[in-house]
């Protein structure tokens, strides 16, 4: 009996529970299929019951620790083991993905419904599946169940991408993802056979192949350049990298802004969380992973650059937003590749690095769901996703307008909010880093340029759609937002600011974290590190702090500082007076006069072009202002999409090349059944001569 | 310490305006000028401002209505985080709660709130000025950024204090220099004068960004741009230019004071006697600057 209440108790078993709850609601909620309502509010509870145990089960390995490693079972003609193992890093993860899925389910049941003739009952089995693929990914412990994993979140949110698939540019985007997503997933399968070959122990545990990359770098360094370069770019296509990131720009913003939001705070995310149980959990230090970690920083750099300059000049919210998925990916893995670089230099750097990573994955996973969910705000509202049709939303709603506001101040890097604490603390590693290795220096000095670049692009987004006055007029007339919307986007702001304020103890929560996935006593102790206060973030390099972060003193005198000045403003009791928009004395409506979106930056954009002989380079199209319309963002040659997709049209023409044969006369059958019949004796005969 | 810093915000708030007026009658009207004009003295832009704050407060109709009263309030807030960050007196009073990169951010965060207070009024001239703040804005952070990159290599710290002693200690440095330079050029946009008022631009654009502010509001914002361009001011003379920096920190204050007056007057000249550009050129002008500033880095990087 107490046997069972243990089983019941441990971490494994909620997993396993939440595993299964939701997988039963992917096959259990076409049932619903008559009622649109029945089946959000059925979705909605497989996902919060299976999100529950998910979340308790991570909750619950953080405080008691690791669990042991599990053989599920094993493969029986080649003995391999599948295994599974929840630690640190699995349970940090484990506790905010499933609760940002089960906000944007709720956020999604209201709001779906805008989309007049698409069934929900084809959208939301596949949130609990992506859910489902995610937490295997988080508890693998071994190659194959990753992999696994990774294939039912592509396959799954392949679907969700779809859902709205009677444009022909939906099954475009989907194919090309699904290509990408494929591309990927057979980069990472080529390396863990590679790997499997080599492997003495004949398993795929991500301990033993550490062993295994040991094995190989004693012989030399050209297999494991081999699996890190396969590793990297399976990964990287997930992560969105420069240049295998296409498809991320043309699917996401044709899903609806909810599943947006999800897919932004899972897929992504968990690319970069491959990185880290990869490259840092199961390869070994070695001279390889050095030169790997500047190649993944350098990516890193060129990721955010181009995702966060393309998204600059969109003007069409969800593109906008996707672009920054892109964007924001550069950041945590160009301090990945920081701290890979750095792990054999400085691992107390390297250490911090790698948190500063995983903790502004952490905050862009909650900031860019707040993001997506005020476009899909602005489109429930308007029924647009241009911002440069609509205006003054603000006023519709005061509430979702301060959350847009929140959000793009928190991405922009404004402190005090969540977004600022992990810039700053990839900046200040950078910087001191710098000293060793001058290329960090140069990446991060790049990375602050574009933050501010980030500023420039959020601004527009508030700044159109939100402030001003109210444009289209009908935007006010429409229903009003439903409150559990609302509710949700308020939860994810104060959650931005909240851990804007008290960023301390998550960050050496996961330097403690990524100090458990390297070899005991390897890292210094987290105080000598980031310092003993509770609530100030400092770096400390021996034991002097060369950086300090200490939000609770500054909000306290910012606030000082806004009460002061709202006394001045008091001050001589000014008489209050409503009056129009000035517009040069004309009587024109405030709508003749709205500034376009299209103009926005205008002397940048010019300033970002340059010329080469008689050939000027822009660096920022214009781009076509139909949404649907393909994007080029990407060089000609760098464009793997177009790459990826000729090789797929070249082999669907062989394919169809090959149906000739088929042409339905019985005789031609006959012929190549002989011919088929002569070649199995020949094979047969052949073989039996050796 | 606590009185350190409110000696330090009252300088920020209070000293700014005279210093101000002290350029605009002694050095623009003047000396530049040679203007005989109403100019009562250094005092003037104090009277400016309590006039402002006396006049009628103009709410725009249709637009959202809290931003464009809170939003400028957030302004001044964060110039007194910047300004409680800078060592005016050689030791920074919240030196303990943030660095370098808080500044900056924090001092950004004061462009922002001014920005989305512009853009809440729904004017196209606010829309315009604010484009154009945000676009020097965009190259004018890095310039800041690479400037006090030296500083950072040198001193191997991002705490301006540490920067700071580092400097005294080691005395003149070229690196350091140019890096001074740097800041000084970066600064003329900091402060929003000619040849780089562009956001404002009255003749183009009609105040830009403060087209649709008024009354208390205006002197407000003015207020936030008089003590940003101290709080820049101080930074330049205290970690670029550190010298004549005691252990007395009420001395140290005072030779600060000294010496962003001397800035003051070489800003206020220059802004009495250039035109002013346009963005495109600002903004190469600032690219310029740039490339010499990280020249500068990399001359620390050989040196470190």
């Amino acid at each position: 009996m107490t046997d069972g209440i243990d089983t019941i108790q441990k971490p494994e078993f909620a997993v396993m529970v939440g595993i299964i709850v939701l997988v039963l609601g992917s096959l259990i909620i076409p049932l619903f299929y008559r009622s649109q309502r029945l089946t959000g509010i059925t979705a909605l509870l497989f996902l919060a019951v299976g999100a529950i145990f998910l979340s308790v089960s991570g909750v619950s390995v953080l405080i008691s620790g690791p669990t042991e490693v599990r053989t599920l079972l094993t493969i029986p003609v080649i003995g391999l083991p599948i295994a599974a193992k929840i630690d640190y890093l699995s349970a940090f993860y484990l506790v905010f993905t499933p609760i940002l899925a089960l906000l944007a389910c709720v956020y999604s049941i209201p709001y779906l419904s805008v989309y007049q003739g698409h069934h929900t009952a084809r959208h939301y089995p596949f949130w609990c599946l992506l859910l489902a693929g995610s937490v295997i990914i988080l508890v693998a412990w071994d190659a194959l169940l990753f992999i696994v994993g990774w294939e039912v979140l592509g396959l799954s949110s392949y679907f969700l991408i779809t859902y709205l698939r009677n444009q022909p540019s939906v099954l475009r985007a989907g194919f090309r993802y699904l290509v990408a997503s494929h591309a990927g997933t057979a980069c990472l399968f080529v390396a863990t056979l590679i790997l499997f070959q080599f492997s003495e122990a004949h398993s795929l545990r991500f301990d033993h192949i550490r062993s295994v990359f040991e094995n190989l770098s004693r012989r030399g360094d050209g297999w494991v350049h081999t699996i890190l370069a396969l590793l990297f770019i399976g990964l990287g296509t997930k992560a969105a990298l420069f240049p295998f990131g296409f498809w991320l720009p043309e699917g996401y913003p044709l899903a609806p802004s909810a599943t947006g939001a999800l897919l932004a705070s899972t897929e992504t995310k968990l690319a970069v969380y491959g990185f880290v149980r990869l490259f840092v959990g199961a390869v070994p230090l070695m001279p390889a992973l050095t030169v790997w970690g500047q190649t993944v920083a350098i990516f890193g750099a060129l990721t955010l650059s181009i995702g966060t300059v393309t998204a600059f000049v969109q003007t069409d919210s969800r593109r906008l937003l996707s672009f920054y998925v892109i964007g924001q990916v550069g950041y945590m893995i160009l301090a990945i590749g920081m701290g890979l670089t750095l792990l054999q230099i400085n691992p107390a750097l390297a250490t911090v690095a790698i948190a500063a990573g995983l903790f502004h994955m952490l905050n862009n996973a909650i900031y860019k769901s707040l993001l997506f969910l005020t476009a899909g705000s602005i489109f429930f509202h308007s029924g647009e996703r241009d911002l440069g049709r609509v205006s003054g939303l603000m006023t519709v709603t005061p509430v979702v307008g301060w959350c847009a506001i929140v959000g793009s101040l928190a991405i922009a890097g404004v402190p005090p909010l969540n977004g600022f604490s992990s810039k700053w603390l990839i900046f200040a590693d950078g910087l001191t880093a710098g000293r060793t290795m001058p290329l960090f220096s140069l990446l991060t000095v790049v990375a602050i340029f574009i933050s501010a670049v980030t500023l420039g692009s959020f601004l527009k987004f508030t700044g159109t759609a939100f402030l001003g006055q109210v444009h289209p007029p009908t935007v006010s007339t429409r229903a009003r937002m439903p409150l559990s919307m609302q509710t949700v986007q308020l939860t994810l702001a104060l959650i931005c600011i909240i851990i804007g304020l008290i960023p301390a103890g998550i960050v050496s929560g996961l330097y403690q974290v990524v100090a458990s996935l390297l070899p005991e006593n390897y890292t210094p102790p987290v105080e000598r590190v980031l310092g003993e206060h509770p609530v100030a973030v400092a770096l400390n390099v021996a034991g002097v702090p060369v950086a300090v972060w200490n939000p609770l003193p500054i909000t306290l005198w910012g606030f000082i500082g806004l009460a002061l000045s709202y006394v001045l403003y008091k001050m001589f009791r000014p008489a209050r007076r409503t009056s129009p928009v000035w517009q040069c004395g004309s009587l024109a409506p405030p709508s003749l006069g709205r500034y376009h979106v299209h103009g926005y930056y205008q002397p940048f954009k010019d300033f970002l072009s340059f010329r080469i002989g008689r050939h000027k380079v822009r660096t920022t199209n214009r781009l076509a202002i139909d949404p649907s319309s393909p994007v080029s963002h990407i060089p000609g040659p760098l464009d793997f999409g177009r790459i990826y997709s000729s090789v797929i049209s070249l082999g669907r023409q062989w394919c169809e090349a090959l149906t000739r044969i088929n042409i339905g006369v019985p005789y031609v059958y006959l012929i190549w059944m002989l011919l088929g019949l002569i070649g199995v004796i020949v094979l047969l005969y052949v073989l039996s001569l050796r | 310490m606590i009185g350190l810093s409110i000696l330090q915000v009252v300088l920020t708030f209070a000293g700014s305006p005279l210093l101000d007026g002290f350029v605009r009658k002694y050095i623009k009207a003047k000396l530049a000028h040679s203007r005989v004009g109403p100019l009562t003295g250094p005092w003037q832009t104090y009277i400016d401002l309590i006039k402002l704050l006396g006049k009628e407060d103009l709410i725009i109709e249709g637009a959202p209505y809290l931003p464009q009263i809170l939003i400028p309030l957030a302004a001044l807030g964060s110039v007194l985080v910047g300004s409680l960050l800078v060592p005016i007196s050689g030791v920074a009073p919240l030196g303990q709660g943030g660095d370098m990169i808080v500044f900056i951010y924090c001092m950004g965060a004061g462009i922002v709130s001014v920005i989305l207070a512009a853009l809440s009024a729904g004017s196209p001239y606010a829309h315009a000025g604010a484009i154009r703040e945000v676009c020097l804005h965009l190259i004018v952070e890095p310039v800041l950024f690479v400037a006090l990159l030296s500083a950072v290599v040198l001193s191997q710290s991002l705490r301006f204090e540490d920067q700071l002693m580092w400097h005294l200690s080691q005395g003149f440095s070229l690196p350091m220099l140019i890096g001074a330079v740097a800041l000084f050029a970066a600064l003329q946009a900091q402060f929003g004068k000619l040849p780089f008022d562009i956001p404002e631009a009255e003749q183009e654009i009609v105040g830009g960004l403060f087209t649709e502010m008024s009354g208390p509001r205006l002197a407000l914002f003015r207020l936030f741009f008089l003590s940003r361009q101290f709080v820049f001011a101080c930074l330049l003379c205290t970690v670029f230019l550190p010298w004549g920096l005691t252990d007395i920190p009420i001395l140290n204050l005072l030779t600060t004071v000294v010496k962003v007056f001397v800035v003051y007057c070489l800003i206020g000249l220059l802004d009495a006697l250039l035109p002013r550009l346009r963005i495109d050129q600002a903004l190469r002008f600032y690219l310029t600057v740039l490339l010499t500033a990280a020249v500068g880095a990399v001359l620390a990087y050989l040196a470190a």
